[in-house]
């Protein structure tokens, strides 16, 4: 299982505040997976540039641009992040 | 009426402690009713204010009776001696080294506490590398709330001093500033009732330096300067001053945009992407002892650097050992003891003149953020040997 957790301006689509999903993979195909089961998640996550850059993704803490990016393994018990970008200074 | 608005997807959110759209994730800013703010401003009651930065109320998202420790209106100095040296005729400085708190920080908490007790929150809190933790705790004490301050592991403890005399409590987060910040963003979702300055009050928090825009102009005698020099961090400062300006212009209180330039330590994400055309990415590893500039991951590093551009500036990184000459040729010269923020400032001057990227009769605004003594520590090595006398006789002998 992996744990997503998702920021108060996503669980409007999600109408949760975190889960576990059964998932091996990506963490690009996560994604594509949250995008199918919240269809409202697409147009939050994408817009005309690609992946929103005001949205930061940390698996287990980790920055992924720091890690593998979006081609980032992710593995049983791992815990993905999202976080808005727009934040301190 | 005070209103909210998306800087990417432009949608409008009433006045309340959000920062992010939720329609796309962009940032929230103010936006002011301009044609009010026509009828009840004019440079006179500017002139006749108080001798802060709520002389600039009118351009401030503020309801109420404002939290004032006296920040703002800080030292404007025409630079000659300095100037001299670096070939520049016209040379200003703005030395925040003088506010409250000794840094430019006093200038947007002052805002951002005011908002949170409009927003009746419960506490306040922030990420810091040092000035800003020392900003907060004063005002929190002013304003009898709790203060909760998450700095990256390791951080000097003479940086905390401040903050933790004012009473606030200090929490070390594993990691770089960039983990103590995202430690409080999830905080700040688990807590809207808490007021974290640079995050859930962010839109308000950076109006706060706009100040430093309009101080520019006021102290030029109500005229922009051609050029900038700003430090960048998270890439807000140097946003916010850009957004000064265009309050002045809109209200025609100055005409011209200047030119602006950053600086950055080396190996630092905005700069790089100005030098080198790219995207601003993050950096993971970093090595400076600038610790008040080091934000490997900016918030507002894009729209800083699309100004940059825009504006026709530069940015420049200076090496720590630049830096630290700059900081000793400022005190040398002009009597001003600035952190190592401003050293940056300074050093990334000096290249700017060097590389004809500043004309010589330019009139030039640097902006020091932080007064020296916050990081004296890097110059304790030059009192290390003194000279030891027991006899006035001995001095004369030399």
């Amino acid at each position: 299982m992996v744990r997503v957790v998702y920021p108060l301006i996503m669980t409007t689509a999600t109408r949760k505040k975190e889960e576990e999903i059964e998932f091996e993979g990506d963490l690009s195909s996560l994604i594509d997976l949250l995008c199918e089961r919240y269809p409202q998640l697409k147009k939050v996550l994408y817009n005309k540039d690609g992946f929103n850059r005001f949205i930061n993704i940390y698996v287990n803490n980790e920055d992924v641009r720091n890690l593998d990016g979006f081609e980032t393994r992710l593995k049983v018990g791992d815990t993905v992040k999202f976080i808005p970008a727009i934040a301190g200074g | 009426m005070l209103m909210l608005r998306c800087i990417v997807c432009g949608d409008v959110k009433e006045d309340a402690p959000v920062y992010v759209c939720d329609e796309c994730f962009g940032p929230l800013e103010v936006i002011y009713d301009w044609e009010r703010i026509k009828e009840i401003a004019s440079k006179e009651k500017i002139e006749k204010g108080v001798k802060s930065l709520w002389r600039y109320k009118d351009f401030l998202p503020v309801k109420g009776e404002p939290v004032d420790l006296g920040a703002g209106f800080t030292r404007f100095i025409h630079a000659k001696n300095l100037g001299e040296i670096v070939g520049l005729r016209n040379l200003y400085l703005i030395d925040d080294s003088t506010n409250p708190t000794y840094s430019f920080k006093d200038r947007v908490v002052s805002v951002a506490v005011t908002k949170a007790l409009e927003f009746k929150m419960k506490a306040l809190g922030c990420a810091s590398t040092g000035n800003l933790a020392g900003s907060l705790a004063a005002h929190a004490a002013k304003v009898k709330l709790p203060a909760y301050i998450f700095v990256p592991a390791g951080i000097e403890r003479v940086k905390l001093v401040q903050a933790a005399i004012h009473g606030a409590k200090i929490i070390e987060v594993e990691g770089s500033y960039d983990h103590a910040n995202r430690m409080a963003t999830e905080l700040a979702e688990k807590n809207p009732e808490w007021g974290f300055v640079n995050i859930n009050l962010r839109p308000y928090y950076v109006e706060g330096s706009k100040t430093l825009a309009y101080e520019a102009i006021e102290r030029l005698g109500w005229e922009s300067p051609d050029q900038l020099i700003v430090p960048m961090a998270s890439g807000a400062l140097l946003t916010s001053i850009h957004r000064g300006f265009l309050d002045f212009i809109e209200v025609d209180f100055t005409s011209e945009l200047p030119i602006f330039n950053g600086a950055q330590p080396e190996g630092f994400p905005i700069v790089r992407a100005v030098k080198e055309g790219g995207e601003v990415e993050p950096v993971r590893e970093f090595n400076t002892i600038v610790h008040s500039l080091a934000i490997g991951n900016p918030a507002n590093g894009y729209s800083a650097r699309e100004i940059i551009k825009r504006t026709g500036g530069y940015a420049e990184d200076p090496s720590d050992a630049e830096v630290v000459e700059a900081v000793k040729l400022l005190a040398r010269s002009e009597g001003i003891f600035t952190e190592l923020a401003g050293g940056t400032v300074i050093a990334s001057l000096i290249r700017l003149v060097e590389s004809g990227r500043i004309d010589r009769n330019e009139r030039v605004v640097a902006y020091l953020t932080g007064n020296g003594l916050k990081t004296a520590d890097v110059f304790v090595e030059e009192i290390s040997e003194l000279e030891r006398v027991s006899r006035y006789e001995e001095v004369i002998a030399w």
